[in-house]
């Protein structure tokens, strides 16, 4: 499939490249972080205009998470109101909000390039949170920027040893998500164990 | 700590399994990091444009323009498969070509 993909780019250019940054901000399984190597690999070669391919790749980015964050506002009010039809859940949905509200540019911002694979997920959740628009576009552009220009600048760098660079890029992303995860995982279980703990003792 | 465990099982378990994942992508991109080697010769593939190649191996207009008949200054760039597609003969057959051009070339300039 990452032939077909680079045979695209080469024969189609930066339309390439922006069809893919905007289909996976929605979770469409496409090899991204390739396709904008690959531009970056084209650039250096004089086939295709590096300023095309940052500024095809950065827009269709952005209109990929603003589709998302926008999907995710839709669905906002009908998540509420199946939440507070569950009053179990309707606390963790209602910290979930206020979480959002409080950290969510920053958590924006991270999902776009630090942990790419969770970005799309992140675009839903900042929408029916309700994140105020404005500062969900502004972290997201920063951050797309990040992504956008990191991956290409690598391609323009390495552009013969893109594949090569995209099998370790994909490593190391799925690493990163793994590490957050994790620490995500062993700050609810420690916050757990302490509460478990308090109520042994007053038992 | 059983009954914490218990309580918790799912929990617990989700973060061996990303402790595990976590560690298979450290590996791979450990494994990676170790075989990159910059200087090692890329393999003509049929997504390669005509510049993409004359870039990666430093080959100057003449092999591309007489001996390859691919000439860096033609239209929109094109995936040797297009140039393939386009001569009606098989993208193997052209990798042949640019892979013996190059490597008269380099002969040429050792």
């Amino acid at each position: 499939m990452s032939d077909t993909f680079l045979t695209l780019v080469a024969d189609y250019g930066a339309i390439i490249v922006a069809l893919s940054a905007y289909l996976s901000c929605l979770l469409i399984p496409i090899p991204t972080a390739l396709v904008m190597l690959a531009g970056g690999a084209f650039a250096a070669a004089g086939d295709l205009s590096l300023a095309a391919v940052l500024g095809a790749g950065w827009l269709a980015a952005v209109l990929g998470d603003q589709t998302g964050y926008r999907i995710g506002r839709a669905a906002g009010p009908r998540l509420r109101s199946f939440f507070e039809a569950r009053p179990k859940a309707q606390g963790l949905y209602t910290r979930s909000e206020a979480f959002i509200e409080k950290h969510g540019g920053i958590g924006v911002f991270f999902s776009t390039w630090a942990l790419a694979p969770l970005g799309p997920y992140a675009n839903i959740a900042a929408g029916a949170a309700g994140l105020n628009a404005w500062r969900f576009t502004v972290w997201d552009a920063a951050g797309e920027a990040i992504w956008v220009g990191g991956y290409v600048l690598l391609g323009y760098l390495f552009g013969s040893q893109i594949t090569e660079m995209s099998s370790l890029m994909s490593n190391v992303a799925g690493g990163l998500v793994c590490v957050v995860v994790a620490v995500g995982l062993i700050y609810v279980l420690a916050q757990r164990f302490k509460n478990h703990g308090t109520a042994n003792a007053a038992d | 700590m059983i009954k914490f465990l218990r309580n918790n099982g799912w929990l617990a378990l989700a973060l061996v399994v990303v402790l595990a994942l976590g560690t298979y992508f450290a590996i791979g991109a450990f494994d990676h990091a170790r075989k990159w080697d910059p200087e090692r010769p890329a393999v003509v593939q049929p997504w390669m444009t005509n510049r993409f190649i004359a870039h990666s191996w430093q080959l100057p207009p003449e092999v591309m323009d007489d001996d390859l008949n691919l000439p860096r200054t033609r239209g929109g760039p094109m995936s040797l498969q297009a140039i393939a597609d386009e001569r009606g003969i098989p993208v193997e057959g052209l990798i042949e070509q640019v892979e013996e051009a190059i490597k008269a070339h380099q002969e040429r300039i050792q």
